[in-house]
């Protein structure tokens, strides 16, 4: 349960949220519609005068300083209201690592640019050959002089194309005893430098979200790595880390939850008992979702850091949003996958984006070993 | 707040040293196998703790303390599989303390809140009890069967349909007519049948219907905690089972199917877990409406979590996890019997449904 303060908190940036992000862009949202990247921009600096644009980061960054309770709040109080969401490769995954192991330089260079949405970063993490098993991964980078001579392929860059920054895993050690031992961190600026090539991979949905990204004799320069050279394999699970705490995914379940009542009223599927079940079914696991991420943030005001609580969380939440989106095509029925303009019609598609959610991030199977090898499971032999 | 979670680890310390002391398996197995089918010493022991007493009036023998306190201790009763009626008791004792008149209170809770009487609530959804007024108080007319803690009971708290709408008879338990037997989680219960009984006026209780939905949803949100007890110990054990047993060389814990099985089984415990304790709270502070929603909801998860659990904490002990002379079955049958009792899936699917005022079947 939230205190009467939090509460007030978060009718303070329910109000934000409604006075300075568009209606129109709101109900794009909500539809799960593309937003532009001037509608994104926006927001980003509408949020950053308010000095909301990363307010979980520390104040001597230009964060608000806030703890996890506040930082839920705020968060599931802008998906529900419809909020674009900023992206989470600079001020969520990125600007975290850097204040943990980057040099002063690199925070002085990049920290405010991620905050003012000058630079947008993308992740160049996944290869062909490395996705779930990414410390497998192939892309070479050799230090020749005051260089790193980068190799190779990414895929599955989310964002390259409106990217001008990447933050990179690559091979700098191939000879290191074990994978995970001979990877570093570096950061690549993407349109300053020759020799990268992005390459669109279209889904089904028509959309270009992601990217293959080729790397042909690409200098970066030495001062571009982050923290000690082979290390990047211990950076990225501080990476990683930060991602998972930002998808409990409660907002935007309780904002699609809403709108599958409203269409199955309209289509009176409401008072079909077994449709009707299934929308209390979804309702009583989203109210589980919630109760067990309040009973997190209790322990987060007493000082406990979320353990294996927060991949269960992304596990339940993703596995709840696609719940919903299967809901509310099954509600509006074939007609949901008729591509013309409406609500209904956007269906289909929130459907298909939606699969993406238990893939990404660290896939669902592979947040049961994380959860696992921390409870000690086959740790005996 | 502070005070109350150091008074709960007090109780939690205690009860769990009491559990420790009565309530090993094998004690267990020979409480059930005793004549009085369960613990006399483990009874007399939580008297001793003052377990009955808690949440009472102090005026009545009581101590201060809230719902979340029974539930704590109902949770930690389930992981042990303690078989005595502690849920009904404490269900009957608040009702009579909630809706009972000021004589009713004076003469029955002290020696509940001593753990020497034990008042149940006697209550099924056939509703097949009649109260007819008559010159000298009330005929009752029925039967209510599976009533938990019924075979053991003092004393039933009845309820009968009159023409004023629902009431509540304070019934002796010798002045009935009782079919007590044991359920498959060696649970006790009995089927209780009124043939034309006369009690005087004033052992009908002040609240009805009212405070009926207020005991059911207390002894439903009661119920959850004790199943995500038992939840608990179930899960434990499969552990400890997977970790140790070897099959093709290496610990069942090693294979990756197997451990995928118990983390889906440790998600299912930690989603009952945190719904149930909301039940508890919407049961004290909570409108009627909030609670027998949130009540609904913690039924219908924790019933979900509960079978999932009790399934697969069998099918990773293989056969042994059929056997009377190890946990596993009985966990299964605990949790299993939960899922059916205090009103199944679809019912409380349906409740929680008809509440929501966004899908309710009534127009616009």
């Amino acid at each position: 349960m939230l205190t009467a303060s939090e509460r007030a908190f978060a009718d303070e940036v329910r109000e934000f949220v409604r006075t300075h992000c568009p209606a129109d862009v709101r109900a794009k949202v909500m539809d799960a519609m593309s937003i532009t990247s001037a509608e994104r921009s926006a927001w980003h600096r509408a949020l950053h005068a308010r000095g909301w644009a990363a307010p979980h980061w520390p104040v001597e960054y230009g964060g608000a300083g806030w703890g996890l309770v506040q930082n839920y709040i705020f968060a599931e109080t802008l998906a529900e209201e419809g909020a674009p969401d900023l992206g989470s490769f600079g001020l969520k995954m990125l600007g975290p690592t850097l204040m943990a192991h980057g040099t002063q330089a690199q925070k002085d260079q990049y920290l405010p640019r991620i905050l003012s949405g000058e630079d947008i970063w993308c992740q160049g993490f996944s290869e062909p050959g490395a996705g779930s098993d990414l410390a497998s991964l192939k892309t070479r980078a050799e230090l020749v002089g005051n260089q790193w001579i980068v190799n190779g392929q990414k895929m599955w860059t989310t964002m390259a194309h409106e990217a001008n920054m990447m933050f990179a895993l690559v091979r700098t050690d191939p000879q290191a005893p074990k994978p995970q031992m001979g990877i570093s961190l570096l950061l690549i600026d993407l349109r300053e430098t020759p020799g990268i090539t992005i390459q669109p991979i279209l889904l089904l949905n028509g959309e270009r979200a992601t990217n293959e990204v080729f790397f042909d004799d690409v200098r970066v320069p030495a001062a571009n790595i982050v923290g000690e050279p082979h290390k990047g394999w211990t950076y990225s699970r501080t990476v990683l880390g930060n991602e998972r705490l930002s998808i409990a995914r409660i907002g935007l379940n309780r904002r699609q939850l809403a709108k599958l009542k409203r269409i199955a009223r309209d289509a009176g599927l409401h008072t079909v008992p077994t449709f009707r079940a299934k929308i209390a079914e979804a309702d009583i696991e989203l109210a589980s979702l919630e109760a067990m991420a309040m009973a997190m943030l209790a322990l987060a005001r007493e000082g406990h850091a979320p353990g294996i609580e927060a991949n269960m969380l992304k596990i339940k939440g993703s596995e709840l949003q696609q719940r919903l989106t299967r809901l509310l095509i099954e509600a509006a029925g074939p007609q949901s996958a008729a591509l013309r303009s409406g609500t209904i019609g956007r269906l289909y598609k929130s459907h298909f984006d939606t699969r993406v959610v238990s893939i990404y991030g660290g896939s669902n199977e592979i947040q049961r070993n994380i959860i696992a090898k921390t409870l000690g499971l086959g740790a005996s032999r | 707040m502070t005070e109350a979670n150091d008074t709960r680890e007090l109780l939690r310390d205690s009860l769990s040293t009491l559990l420790a002391r009565h309530y090993s398996f094998d004690q267990r197995r020979a409480a059930y196998g005793s004549p009085a089918q369960e613990s006399q010493t483990a009874w007399a022991a939580y008297a001793e703790l003052g377990l009955f007493a808690l949440t009472l009036p102090e005026e009545h023998g009581g101590i201060p303390g809230s719902l979340a306190d029974i539930a704590l201790v109902a949770e930690m009763m389930g992981g042990a599989m303690t078989l005595e009626p502690y849920i009904a008791t404490m269900v009957g004792a608040r009702l009579i303390a909630t809706a009972g008149t000021q004589v009713q209170k004076l003469e029955h809770l002290p020696a509940i809140a001593t753990g020497d009487c034990r008042a149940v609530l006697a209550h099924d959804e056939t509703q097949q009890m009649r109260a007819e007024r008559t010159s000298a108080g009330w005929q009752l007319k029925g039967r209510h069967s599976m009533i938990a803690g019924g075979d053991t009971a003092d004393l039933f708290i009845t309820s009968a349909q009159t023409d004023e709408g629902t009431a509540l008879f304070l019934t002796p338990a010798h002045a009935v007519e009782r079919e007590p037997y044991r359920c498959f989680d060696w649970r006790g219960a009995a089927d209780i049948t009124l043939n034309d009984l006369l009690l005087p006026e004033d052992a009908r209780l002040q609240g009805g219907a009212d405070a009926l939905a207020q005991a059911r949803d207390e002894a439903t949100a009661l119920a959850c905690a004790d199943a995500v007890g038992a939840m608990r110990a179930a899960n434990q054990l499969t552990r400890d089972h997977t970790q140790t047993r070897r099959q093709f060389g290496k610990s069942l814990d090693s294979f990756q199917i197997l451990q995928h099985r118990i983390v889906d089984m440790l998600i299912a415990q930690e989603l009952a877990g945190p719904i149930t304790q909301a039940a508890i709270l919407a049961c004290e502070s909570g409108t009627p409406q909030e609670r027998s929603r949130a009540v609904s909801a913690a039924k219908v998860k924790a019933g979900d979590s509960a079978r999932y659990i009790g399934e697969q904490c069998v099918q990773l002990h293989g056969g042994m996890g059929l056997v009377q002379d190890y946990p596993a079955s009985h966990l299964f049958a605990r949790l299993g019997l939960f899922e059916l009792s205090n009103g199944d899936r679809d019912v409380h699917l349906e409740r929680y449904a008809a509440l929501d005022p966004a899908i309710s079947a009534a127009p616009d």
